[in-house]
Order: C-alpha cells, then structure tokens, then sequence
C-alpha cells in the first residue's frame, strides 16, 4: 500500500454526499454501524472488568460468609508487622521477576536488536532461532530442562563424568531453596529473547537507514549512534512497551507452575494468588481480593508517576 | 562491460571504468565493528546450540525403551530405536480419560475459537476507533489505555465468582466469554495500524455505494491481512501452548499442553518417559511447522505503536 504523508485527521471516516438529506442518511448509517461494532466489546468490558474489579473490592472488606468486616486486612498488615507472612517473600520474588524482565531480558535484547538492525552476521538466522524457544510451549521445555538437569539426569551426569563428580554433589536446581529461584530465572533469561525481539525487530526496521547512513560518514562509532540516534528514533515505542511493563511491577512471575509450584522459597504474588484461588476454594477468595486491593494501591501511585515521568521524555517525530 | 560513458557539455565523450557496486556506508565495518559482530556471532551459536540439545536430547529420549531410560546413563543413545513409542503414544498417553487425540482436539477447537475472536473483535474496536469520530469515543480510549496501563491486582476470585455465577466455569462457553474482550494490546496495535491506512480507499467505495460494512468487511480488513495473519498465526501457536487457561478454567477440558503437565507429574508413579517424550515431541511438531512456513511474515509485521490517541 502507498502510504502518503497526511495527518490522521484525513485518514479520517467523513460522508461523500453533499445533499443535506444524504449526509444525515450517511450519518445515521455510520451511527448503526459505530454502536454495532462496539456494543459486544462494550458490554464485555463492563462486566469482565468493571464488574469483577468493584466486586473485588467489596469483597476485600466481606468475609467469606459475605458479612463486612475489616478481617482480611487486619489478618494481612498483623502477618506482615510480624514477619510471618508468606506474602513478604512472594512480593520479594516478583520484584526480582520484574528486574529481570525490565532490567535484564529488555535492555539485553534491545541491544542485540541493535545488532541485527545493523546486519551483523547471520543475523536473520540468530533471529529465527532465537524466537523459536518462545514458539514451543513452557509445558514441553520446562518437562525437558526439569528432567535434564536433575543430579542423575543430562546435565547431572555430564558434569559427574567431566568433572568427576558425584550424583550426590550436584543439588537439585529446582527443588533447592538455595538454587530454585536463580534456576528459573536463568532458565527464563536463557530462552526469554523471543517475543521482545519480534516487537522490537518491527520497531527498528521503521528507522530511517539513510539517517545512519549520514551519522556513519561523520564519523559516528556505533554506541553513539545506539543511544544519540536510534534510541530516540524509537522512543515511542520503548515508552509504551515501558508503561504497559509497568504494570507487572508486583506481579511478574515466572513458570512456578512447571518448576516448583511455588514451593523451595520461589513463591511470587501472581501465583500466591492463582494458587489460593485455585485450591483454596471460595473460602479463600475474600482474603485473596483483600491483598489484591492492597498490592494495587502500592503499585497505583508507582505507575502514575512513572508513567508521568516518562511521558515528559520527548518523543522524536519523524 | 566494465565502462560506462559519459557526455561532456561540448559533446565530447569520455569513458570511465564503472564503480563498484554501490555499498553503502552502513554495510562497511570498520575493523572494530568486524570484531564485536563475530564475537556476537559467536556467543549466539554457542547459545543457539544451548536452546536446541534439550531438544535432541527429548527426541533421542523418546525413541528409547521404558526400562532403559530409567536404567542406562541419559548420555547413551538407545539401544533399539523405538519409533514405535510415536504411535504407542496415541493409545497410551492418556489423562483423566481423555486419549492423547482427544487432547489433540480441545487444542483444535480452542485455537479456532480463541484466535478467530481474539482477533476479529479488537479489530472491530481499533477499526471503529480510529477511524470515526463519535460522541464518547475519546472517554472509550481512555479507559481502554487506563485499563490497559494501571492493573487491579487480586481479581482472579472475583472472576472465578463470575464465571460460576454465570454458569460457564469448566465450560467451552468461556472461551468465548474471554475472547470476545474488544480493548487490550491487541486492539492498540490494531488502533496503529487502520489509523495510518488513507480513507481514500473507503471513498472509492462508497462512490459505489458500499456502506460502512463493505468498507470495512471489503476494503479495510483485507489491507489488514498481513498483520491479521501473523496475528492468526501467532495466536495459533500461543493457544497450542495455552496451558493455564486450563489449569485454571477448564479443568475437564484438557488440551494437548495441559495433558502434557499433567501426565508428566505422574510420571514419578507411571515412569513411562519415553511415551511422555514422544507426547512432547508431537506436541512442538505444530508450533515448528507453522514458523517454518510463516517465519517471515511473522519476523516482519509486528511492532507497537504509542499510547497517545
């Protein structure tokens, strides 16, 4: 398709009649199919998310006999004074996730995007490969490495023979508190790139070439022209990509399903909640509801104000 | 021929070898460039290496006998070739009493039905909003990207109390329910895109007395194509491997993915691996097969835009 260089506003719907009678019959039309389009949308986000979040909340302050009581929430802040609340390690967890994520994967794989936007070497092969991991289901790959790298497994056995160790020197990744936790999360950074190399390969390839083209004939080495050019080139998309990140501040988690169910001190918020809910049964669901409406009024405020920050780095338009 | 020849302004004409082909100044490295991109390509294959031995590893696994695998050091490869454990699978590979081809067929039926709504319905919505201007429409975004950008933390409860009180818990019914939502990521991306596809298109139609419906249905959603289908594919591959949504709302209902986990933590009792691993090894055939003949579509189409309306 040709794209020609119009403002949005002339990309806009607007009628091809000039009668009065065939504008307003155009008007009409446009109004049948605008409320149509968005009704089913539209009632679903009105009860999916509308309705379950003002549930929720009444909920926080209900016990589960559907009595009001302040309960949940003195149960939750009594746990936590006292240090006894499980609570304290999962939001502990799901900060490091989120480092991880946000402080790691994401700026690693930016980089490495750098690297096959300049067309480094089998570039376009690294980025099928690399993407392939994110294709196959964590079911397959978590039952391959779990197996792999138990003491008597893959990796267990290949250490034993190269390094003449024992079964018994080799710990079980995931079922050691000392170990659980950095094995997953290498295991998440290990095969991790995928999905951010997609959003970003798309993003780069919308940079301008001759832009660099002129920046590398005046001299410029390729760090600076990362960070002074194509960063800002592409700062949009790293604001939005940050934001929508944000929100995952207290409930990024791993695949604590697969590995160890949120045992061995591996315990994030998500999957504290996922699993009260799921085996706690409706008894717990009050209690959940209760730490939830907390966690979200810690992590409202962090998210305006980043969000609010973030929004003031200028975006470069070109 | 290696000249090219040039007039002059008085007629004469000159001949001049002809340069090179041009490459650009972006495709010549300095040295220092030539070091760090071969140091990269290096790290990458030996992490590339990394992500495909588990695999190897599986497939060699799967082809050995249930006694030896639990018997012979994980580093031997098998003694008989037993490439009859990727059919055995089909009988033996059984949970809850749904058979490895029932699980094959909820993976079905929940792909078509999730991919085809998740991505007719943020359609609609990103079409409409981005191209009409309509009382509401700016509150409607609003929302739609406040929602998107501040989470409600704890909610699954009061969702679970939905979805009984609606009667569609453990139900196909909710996959529907959850896949006909108009407003997320999906749906910006969508916002992105109609937004910058020119209306002189629609003009032409309704010129010939096309209505909204046809503009959008004939004009507008086929320009879409090529992101609709890495999105078609994409979400394809994402519900193959949809494994939580089971766990957690379907229970009964067990996909490929979910019959997988389940089977496996019975493994410590059952010790029948090499079925579990030939079960792993068909259940990646799909995902690869897709990627391998979409992989350039896939690599190409997808970016996100900003948040601002």
């Amino acid at each position: 398709m040709e794209e020609k260089n119009v403002t949005h506003e002339e990309h806009l719907a607007k009628p091809v009649v000039n009668n009065k009678a065939g504008f307003a019959r155009q008007k009409m039309i446009d109004r049948i199919f605008i409320v149509s389009m968005l009704t089913i949308p539209i009632i679903h986000w009105c009860i999916s998310w509308f309705y379950v979040n003002i549930q929720s909340i009444l909920m926080a302050f209900q016990l589960p006999t559907g009595e009001w009581s302040m309960l949940n929430f003195e149960i939750f802040f009594s746990t936590w004074a006292d240090g006894t609340s499980e609570l304290i390690l999962a939001v502990k967890n799901s900060i490091k996730w989120f480092l991880l994520t946000n402080a790691i994967i994401f700026p690693f794989t930016l980089v490495l995007n750098y690297f096959f936007f300049k067309k480094m070497p089998g570039y376009s092969l690294f980025r099928i490969l690399l993407y392939v991991p994110g294709l196959i289901s964590g079911v397959a790959v978590a039952s391959m490495i779990k197996e792999m790298v138990l003491p008597n497994g893959f990796l267990g056995v290949l250490l034993q023979e190269v390094f003449d160790m024992s079964a018994g020197d080799i710990p079980h990744f995931f079922k050691d508190e000392n170990y659980a936790n950095k094995a997953m999360m290498l295991y998440s950074f290990w095969g991790g790139w995928g999905s951010n190399l997609l959003l970003l390969g798309g993003t780069f390839a919308r940079v301008p070439r001759e832009v660099l083209e002129a920046a590398k004939l005046d001299g410029c080495s390729p760090a600076r022209e990362l960070v002074q050019l194509v960063l800002p080139m592409i700062s949009s998309t790293l604001i939005t990509m940050l934001i929508l990140n944000l929100t995952g501040i207290l409930t990024a988690s791993g695949p604590l399903l697969l590995f160890t169910e949120g045992r061995y001190g591996t315990m994030t918020l998500s999957y504290w909640i996922f699993d009260s809910v799921r085996f706690g049964g409706a008894g717990t669901y009050n209690t959940v509801a209760a730490t939830g409406l907390i966690a979200t009024c810690v992590v409202v405020p962090i998210i305006l104000v980043s969000r609010w920050l973030l929004e003031k780095i200028p975006v470069v338009e070109y | 021929m290696n000249k090219i020849k040039i007039v002059n302004n008085d007629g004469t004409e000159i001949w001049i070898k002809k340069p090179k082909k041009d490459a650009s100044a972006l495709e010549k490295k300095t040295r220092g460039e030539k070091i760090l991109y071969a140091t990269v390509a290096v790290i990458l294959s030996v992490h590339c290496a990394s992500l495909f031995i588990p695999w190897v590893w599986t497939f060699l696994s799967a082809l050995k006998g249930k006694s030896e695998f639990v018997l012979a050091s994980p580093l031997d490869l098998p003694k008989n070739w037993k490439f009859e454990n990727f059919i055995t699978v089909f009988s033996e590979l059984v949970v809850d009493g749904v058979t490895f081809p029932g699980m094959i067929w909820n993976s079905v039926w929940y792909i078509v039905l999730n991919s085809s709504l998740d991505l007719f319905v943020p359609a609609c919505t990103g079409y409409v909003m981005s191209k009409y201007r309509f009382k509401g429409r700016d509150l409607i975004y609003s929302v739609a990207i406040a929602c998107m950008t501040i989470p409600i933390i704890g909610t699954m409860a009061s969702d679970m109390k939905l979805l009984y009180a609606m009667g569609i818990y453990d139900t196909p019914l909710w996959v529907v329910w959850t896949s006909i939502g108009g407003f997320g990521g999906t749906f910006l991306i969508y916002y992105g895109y109609f937004k910058n596809i020119a209306w002189d298109y629609a003009e032409a139609a309704m010129m010939d007395g096309g209505g909204p419906y046809t503009i959008f249905f004939r004009v507008m959603l086929p320009q879409a194509m090529p992101l609709l289908t890495t999105y078609a594919i994409t979400g394809a591959i994402a519900s193959w491997g949809d494994y939580m949504s089971f766990v957690t709302y379907m229970p009964s209902w067990p996909n490929l993915a979910t019959g997988l986990y389940t089977f496996q933590a019975t493994q410590e009792r059952i010790s029948n691996y090499p079925i579990y691993y030939a079960g792993v090894i068909w259940f990646m055939v799909p995902s690869i097969i897709i990627f391998c003949t979409a992989s350039g579509k896939i690599m190409t189409s997808l970016s996100i835009g900003g948040l601002k309306g």
